[in-house]
């Protein structure tokens, strides 16, 4: 492959990078609440 | 161990109630009948001490040691924190005279239907931080809860609750904290599992609810002065003030709003003067409060200032 063609070739995949980058994946994580532990304690001692 | 607990997991999602129970003497405050039913379920018999988190489905009957019990408690803690929340709960609450009411709109994401079969339930649970009760031998103290049954709620479905839980009585209602969880049983007879919880705000807000100010004899400027109101998104306010020498900049806003407090010193009798603004929403359903306290020098008065050093980092 010529020089060109390869500097080319790496500039596509940097640009396909990037909006990749810009456009993450929604992952469940990010939208499901966060978990909040209830402890309960009865008769306690302190 | 209790408030140590909760100290130690303040800056995480986890919430620590201790409720009273006795059984060597009468006890002045019992534990909340809706939440001993589901810590009842973990496991026949008495215990030491009963602990339980997401509702029993990790408990413990308690332990020799403090070092014991601590390994425990912090164990299931830990294990909690590490399960995802299966259903999303969106709550506020409100004073109807002594009695808590809580809106709590809840999504299903379990693969459960919660219903009258499993015993599910929406609670709503009434925690004053930081006070010891002489009934409570921690400053984490549960003072009450009530339950409000679901009939039906499949798996991806969301409907809102309402939940009461009347006759509280707190030393400082700044100090009471509102917790909404969502619960069902495992099986008949077995332990309840919990879906998710979530600490309630309050459906309308001011902070700060009190401004104390004191006036030089002679003095009629006090500077201005505001509180930002809080609550419910977009939520729409009206304000009024009890006195004529309090007046606002404004007399109706939105939740974010800031309210400006305006006082005409001249008009201030010596000694303590309170005025009282009260907050409300359109339907006046829910209200909040700001106490003015100015204390004015009566002539020939001087008021004794102590300023303390205050030292900062740069």
């Amino acid at each position: 492959m010529r020089l060109g063609k390869k500097i080319l070739l790496l500039v596509v995949m940097l640009l396909v990078g990037l909006a990749g980058a810009a456009h993450p994946a929604q992952s469940q994580e990010i939208t499901q609440q966060q978990k909040l532990v209830v402890f309960e304690s009865v008769g306690s001692p302190t | 161990m209790i408030d140590q607990l909760a100290q130690e997991y303040s800056n995480q999602p986890v919430v620590v109630i201790d409720y009273h129970f006795d059984i060597s003497a009468e006890p002045q405050f019992f534990p909340p009948q809706a939440r001993w039913e589901v810590i009842q379920a973990t496991e026949a018999g008495l215990g030491l001490t009963w602990a339980v988190v997401d509702s029993g489905r990790l408990y413990h009957r308690g332990a020799e040691t403090t070092e014991q019990a601590y390994t425990a408690y912090t164990t299931m803690i830990n294990d909690s924190l590490a399960q995802p929340a299966t259903a999303e709960i969106y709550a506020f609450w409100w004073l109807d005279g002594n009695t808590v009411k809580i809106t709590a709109t809840v999504t299903n994401n379990s693969a459960i239907t919660l219903s009258a079969e499993n015993n599910a339930g929406v609670y709503g649970i009434v925690k004053e931080n930081g006070v010891r009760y002489e009934t409570h031998t921690t400053s984490q103290p549960g003072l009450a809860a009530s339950k409000t049954p679901i009939s039906s709620l499949a798996p991806g479905q969301t409907d809102t609750f309402e939940i009461e839980v009347p006759d509280i009585d707190p030393t400082d209602w700044d100090k009471v904290e509102i917790i909404v969880l969502v619960d069902y049983q495992t099986a008949p007879g077995e332990h309840y599992d919990q879906l998710q919880a979530a600490i309630a705000p309050k459906a309308l807000d001011i902070q700060p609810n009190l401004h104390t100010w004191f006036l030089d004899d002679g003095d009629t400027l006090v500077p201005g002065f505001s509180s930002t109101v809080l609550g419910n998104a977009g939520l729409a306010w009206i304000a009024s003030s009890d006195q004529t020498w309090l007046t606002l900049d404004k007399s109706s806003g939105v939740v974010g709003d800031s309210l400006g407090m305006i006082t005409a010193g001249e008009n201030l009798i010596p000694g303590w003067n309170t005025a009282i603004v009260v907050i409300t929403d359109n339907s006046a359903t829910y209200s909040a409060n700001v106490i003015v306290n100015i204390y004015k020098a009566s002539p020939g008065e001087v008021i004794n200032r102590i300023y303390l050093p205050v030292v900062t980092r740069p």
